[in-house]
């Protein structure tokens, strides 16, 4: 699905990410997770196009195309999709036209005709069920007056909408109630369908007791330096990141 | 104002007598004039003032004239032409200005270069008294047949507990110098709706003078709407003359090429309890020019006064410029007032957002800029004229919801 080879990311010239490396292969949940300022949420901004980045070496091959080379609206169309970890309000755009001009863009990437407003209203009341978002939300301006819960559940809802073939979870269940958590994370469930593959960048483990990785990684500095199954997320719960970094310092 | 003022009429030849006697020692103000500071008139303008002439077989219409449903008053070179207007006098009366008028010049309080050429030329003044409710719209289309000056004027006198809307509209083929004075009172409890679409006039230039003054619990909106023309300079006085006043001005503009909107606006709070509103916005591309001064004068007995300003303006090209200018002058101490002045470009986090989607940058400014426009738009309180200019607006901007 995804190959990343040796990324070297900085920005305003401060280094982020150093000869980061990952494969991803279709179907499978890949959990990051790492101490702040690792640069779990520069990777996510990098792999969806934000340009205030600089890539200065480095491969990211996405379904076997150049992903370096597309810009972010490219990117998406292609089917990468990034949950924001602060999902932008925008006032006078509501999440139904949003998603119609999204969801046309992409089938029309695709050579598909725009979806009639009956079908697309169809896609919208089974995807926002999914999220449990209520129809409201949709007619309302994009997150404009939303709580944290919300947000995340739009994006979720967004996602489900666009069905990426990769999806970049930044820290999606940050500022999350255990209840909003579990919506979302079963919003995610509901889309494993063993092709898509998740990305799952978080702070913390409880997020992995809903979503179920194949892999959990640890990041610092700028790159993997452990990989794991889901146990590993347990022992970094249970032991901190320190264990970590004094294991890194032995080798 | 004291009564006796109040109750003297005015004399139309005494009126034109001073003005020409002002334009004796005044011509067209230049950039060292504090009022004209940042729009160069003389880009726009030439020193010669030509009056233009009628001619009645070119006599052409926007297209809202032939949707609009409501009452339609048309100035033909500033003078009501009855053939082409369709109106019933059902809540208000059409009277014409005789030698001899209760209010007009009343409310121009500070002459100036523009006033005074209207005030010794206008050909007609329109006086509109509106006496009940008037449930349709009532839409003035100023047309010009020729190049040079027109000056329509406008009388409006919104009476107790009155209702109504009224929108002006602009068209012109020519070299048209569009120089209006619209004079409204509002009476006691009487609500008064006007928005003024200056649009699709490239080859025009407009001066527009509205002179407002609200009574109590009386309530004056006015929206003007600035898109495609060459030269628009609006100076929009609203004064608050009666307790439990409201204003609500609102303005987009939206030029491109070497186009100019420039907004004067003054609320003017001179008695206690009232409340005023002003939210400008624009988009300024190509290398137009946007002016915005907005000031809010509190008077020393005006207190519990609510007086909000914004003002926000999106550069969307390198060479656009944009002069904002809030003044707030209060002399009352318990007041609520705010005000924000804003220039900027456009959201880079929206439109990543919109990227991140899928959707390429220019749907997504297009939207982004729709979105920004329409709020201004929302302020629109005939619903069709709305719903008109909406449709438009989605329409140039490629936008299919």
């Amino acid at each position: 699905m995804i190959h990343i080879k040796n990324l070297n990311v900085s920005i305003n010239g401060k280094k982020i990410l150093k000869d980061f490396s990952l494969d991803m292969k279709p179907g499978e949940v890949h959990a990051i997770m790492g101490p702040n300022g690792t640069g779990k949420s520069t990777l996510a901004s990098v792999l969806a196009g934000k340009e205030e980045y600089e890539v200065e070496s480095g491969e990211v091959t996405f379904k076997g195309k150049n992903l370096l080379e597309m810009a972010a609206d490219e990117r998406a169309r292609e089917g990468l999709f990034l949950a924001f970890q602060y999902p932008v309000e925008i006032p006078g755009v509501t999440t139904t036209n949003f998603m119609k001009a999204a969801v046309n863009a992409k089938r029309k990437h695709l050579g598909l005709e725009s979806l009639d407003a009956k079908d697309f209203l169809q896609l919208m009341k089974e995807k926002s069920a999914i999220v449990e978002l209520d129809k409201s939300y949709l007619s309302r301006s994009i997150n404009e007056g939303f709580s944290g819960g919300e947000k995340k559940r739009n994006e979720i809802f967004q996602m489900a909408m666009l069905e990426p073939d990769l999806a970049v979870l930044d820290e999606t269940d940050s500022g999350l109630d255990i209840d909003a958590l579990r919506i979302v994370a079963n919003g995610v469930n509901k889309l494993r369908d063993g092709k898509k593959s998740f990305l799952v960048i978080t702070h913390y483990q409880r997020l992995l007791d809903y979503i179920i990785p194949d892999f959990v990684h640890i990041m610092y500095d700028g790159r993997i330096v452990k990989t794991g199954d889901k146990s590993l997320a347990l022992d970094l719960e249970a032991r901190g990141y320190d264990w970590v970094k004094q294991e890194l310092a032995v080798n | 104002m004291t009564t006796a003022t109040q109750e003297q009429t005015i004399d139309i030849a005494a009126l034109r007598s001073n003005a020409k006697t002002f334009l004796a020692s005044h011509s067209l103000p230049n950039i060292k004039d504090e009022e004209w500071r940042f729009s160069n008139l003389r880009k726009y303008f030439n020193d010669e003032v030509v009056v233009a002439a009628t001619n009645r077989d070119t006599i052409k219409f926007p297209e809202y004239y032939h949707q609009c449903t409501g009452h339609k008053l048309v100035l033909v070179n500033g003078l009501l032409c009855t053939k082409c207007s369709d109106f019933n006098q059902d809540g208000f009366e059409i009277k014409s200005v005789a030698a001899q008028h209760e209010h007009i010049g009343k409310n121009i309080t500070q002459p100036n270069f523009f006033t005074a050429l209207n005030d010794l030329n206008f050909p007609y003044g329109l006086h509109i008294e509106i006496n009940g409710t008037v449930n349709k719209p009532i839409s003035i289309f100023h047309i010009s047949t020729d190049n040079g000056y027109v000056f329509p004027r406008v009388f409006v006198n919104a009476g107790r507990n009155s209702s109504a809307t009224i929108n002006e509209f602009y068209f012109s083929e020519f070299a048209t110098v569009f120089n209006v004075i619209s004079e409204i009172n509002v009476a006691e409890n009487a609500v008064l709706n006007w928005h003024n679409i200056q649009q699709n006039i490239p080859s025009s230039r407009i001066i527009n003078t509205a002179e407002a003054r609200i009574s109590s619990d009386a309530r004056f909106s006015q929206t003007s709407i600035i898109q495609n023309s060459a030269f628009v300079r609006n100076n929009i006085h609203a004064r608050l003359i009666g307790e439990n006043g409201h204003a609500s001005l609102a303005g987009f503009y939206h030029t491109n090429k070497t186009e100019l909107a420039d907004n004067h606006v003054l609320i003017d709070h001179q008695v206690p309890n009232c409340e005023s509103h002003q939210l400008f916005k624009g988009l300024l591309d190509g290398e137009s020019t946007g002016v915005f001064n907005g000031k809010i004068f509190v008077h020393q007995d005006a207190q519990k006064t609510n007086a909000f300003q914004s003002s926000k303006a999106v550069l969307l090209s390198e060479n656009a410029i944009m002069h904002s200018k809030p003044q707030l002058e209060i002399f009352a101490d318990d007041v609520k007032c705010s005000h924000g002045a804003a220039i900027g470009q456009m959201n880079k986090n929206e439109l990543f957002y919109f990227k991140a989607r899928g959707i390429d940058e220019q749907t997504a400014k297009s939207i982004l800029n729709f979105a920004y426009s329409a709020q201004v738009y929302e302020h629109i309180k005939d619903e069709s004229l709305k719903n008109y200019l909406l449709e438009r607006l989605r329409k140039e901007a490629g936008i299919d919801f």
